[in-house]
């Protein structure tokens, strides 16, 4: 349990509040109800008291403690009232998906959304009700949907990417990373997520492309070298590109196959993923021996 | 003849306490022990992999390694566990499927597929487990209760301790392939933290 001065907590929360919601939730709720609980008992400016009072209602919901977030909502309306405030409702809402009150919960997201068509927090909660309740393909559809509306939405690509690989759909769940790629060209985490799905699909040769462009972006990510290392392996055990071209490969595959890089540049890229991550490994010292020992073996083999 | 399979603390805990770690996100890691004539399974440790959807290389990079780091002791991968992002979804994912039948296959059969239920943590008379068994036919994983999964110690026992790790949450030392990939340092394989804070 952190003891932090209330001046930090306050920052902390704050902060909280205003993360891109790409970022996933690493402090822990349980801290986070502890904090705006006690920020909660002093007197601080009205925005920053109903803000502390919405977030740590959630953080309520996601550790369980339904008593404090009805109590929490309780003030929250008093201020706020639900037949004027979407924002409420949607409040109302999570409290009831939490408790698995899941056709109240929709009840009151279908009516909100008659004040408010395109309410974005809402529209979510919807999909978000359908993934709790296991009903995957009526979530990928009502996210599509979304999809064609709000394209630029990183959360939705993410979500519905998420929901095809649970359904073991990587084609699709490729083509949602592809739109990720376009719409944050910088992030080279999703070069390399994308790298996986098309290895996954059996394309090496097009994941080589892609693991070199994370390399770009951030050199010496192991992911990336492990992903290198692999895959640049496999189209040169496949006999190079045209042992993929054999294997049936998908024509857009073979067409990039034409223009894949040279048997010289993939040994050449093959080392020095290689290179890289004994280098990386053996940089840990002694600490990392046993870890050393296993990769070196792996690096043999691969 | 069926295979009887037994289940230590170790393992138990250690997957466990990766499903807790992660609620929001599937989980799955690799079952390492020993396996006998008969054939009998005995399960003396987990490796944690992945808390995200496993996809090619990462799964081949990490059943290669788990098998180099488990021969070192003379052991094999004897299976696999996973944990569904959503509690009350019980069904094995097409893709935690088919790693476990990669699995079973370089075992030559026998292997097992542990899916945690978490709707059973706070039982305190049985294990928060469905173990699955692969049909050579159907090539399907076929559930089997879990009274037949022997633990050691007893399923009661195992609770009182799990129940402990959860309270002082335990699981935050622990490390999983997907954490090493992001952070070499994180030992997926021996998980030293781990080990010290569940003997003492």
């Amino acid at each position: 349990m952190t003891t932090l001065s209330t001046a930090a907590a306050r920052q902390k929360l704050a902060s909280l509040r205003t993360t891109d919601s790409q970022t996933p939730l690493t402090y822990p709720p349980s801290e986070i109800h502890a904090l705006g609980t006690h920020l909660l008992t002093l007197s601080l400016p009205d925005p920053e008291h109903y803000a502390l009072l919405e977030q740590t209602f959630t953080a309520a919901l996601d550790t369980g403690n339904i008593p404090s977030a009805e109590s929490l909502l309780q003030k929250i309306s008093t201020r706020f009232p639900f037949d004027t405030s979407i924002r409420t409702q949607r409040l109302y809402g999570l409290l009831n998906e939490a408790t698995g009150n899941f056709d109240k919960a929709a009840e009151i997201y279908e009516t909100a959304l008659k004040q408010d068509e395109s309410n974005i927090a809402i529209l979510k909660r919807l999909v978000a009700i359908l993934v709790e309740r296991g009903q995957r393909h009526e979530a990928i559809i009502r996210l599509k949907t979304y999809a064609d509306t709000f394209m630029q939405d990183t959360e939705c690509w993410s979500q519905l990417a998420s929901l095809y690989l649970s359904e073991n759909m990587y084609e699709q769940a490729a083509f949602c990373y592809e739109e990720l790629l376009m719409l944050k060209p910088q992030n080279h985490l999703y070069y390399i997520r994308y790298a996986d799905l098309v290895a996954t699909l059996g394309r090496w040769e097009v994941a080589v492309k892609y693991y070199c462009a994370a390399l770009e972006l951030t050199a010496d990510n192991v992911r990336a070298l492990y992903g290198l290392r692999a895959a640049t392996a496999a189209v040169l055990g496949d006999g190079g590109v045209e042992g993929s071209k054999a294997k049936g490969v998908k024509s857009a595959a073979v067409v990039e196959a034409k223009t894949a890089p040279s048997v010289e540049t993939l040994h050449a890229l093959h080392k020095l993923a290689g290179d890289r991550l004994t280098a990386l490994f053996e940089g840990q010292g002694k600490d990392g021996a046993e870890l050393t020992t296993v990769v070196k073996s792996w690096l043999q083999a691969n | 003849m069926a295979p009887t399979y037994t289940l230590q603390q170790l393992p138990y805990l250690k997957l466990i306490l990766h499903a807790a770690k992660y609620p929001l996100q599937p989980v799955a890691g690799i079952l390492i022990g020993i396996k006998t004539d008969g054939p009998s399974v005995t399960i003396t440790d987990a490796l944690p992999l992945f808390h995200s959807h496993p996809l090619s290389p990462n799964i081949e990079i990490a059943l290669q390694q788990a098998d180099t780091y488990s021969s070192q002791t003379s052991q094999q991968i004897v299976g696999v566990y996973s944990a569904n992002e959503i509690a009350s979804d019980k069904n094995v994912a097409p893709a935690i499927g088919k790693l476990a039948a990669k699995v079973d296959e370089i075992l030559v059969g026998g292997s097992v597929l542990l899916q945690v239920d978490p709707t059973k943590v706070s039982s305190s008379d049985d294990v928060a487990l469905i173990p699955h068994t692969l049909n050579a036919n159907t090539k399907s994983w076929k559930p089997f209760p879990s009274a037949e999964l022997k633990t050691v110690p007893d399923a009661s026992s195992l609770h009182t301790v799990v129940e402990a790790h959860l309270q002082s949450r335990t699981y935050e030392s622990l490390h999983d392939f997907d954490n090493h990939l992001d952070n070499i340092q994180s030992d997926w394989l021996r998980n030293p933290q781990i080990q010290k804070l569940i003997k003492a």
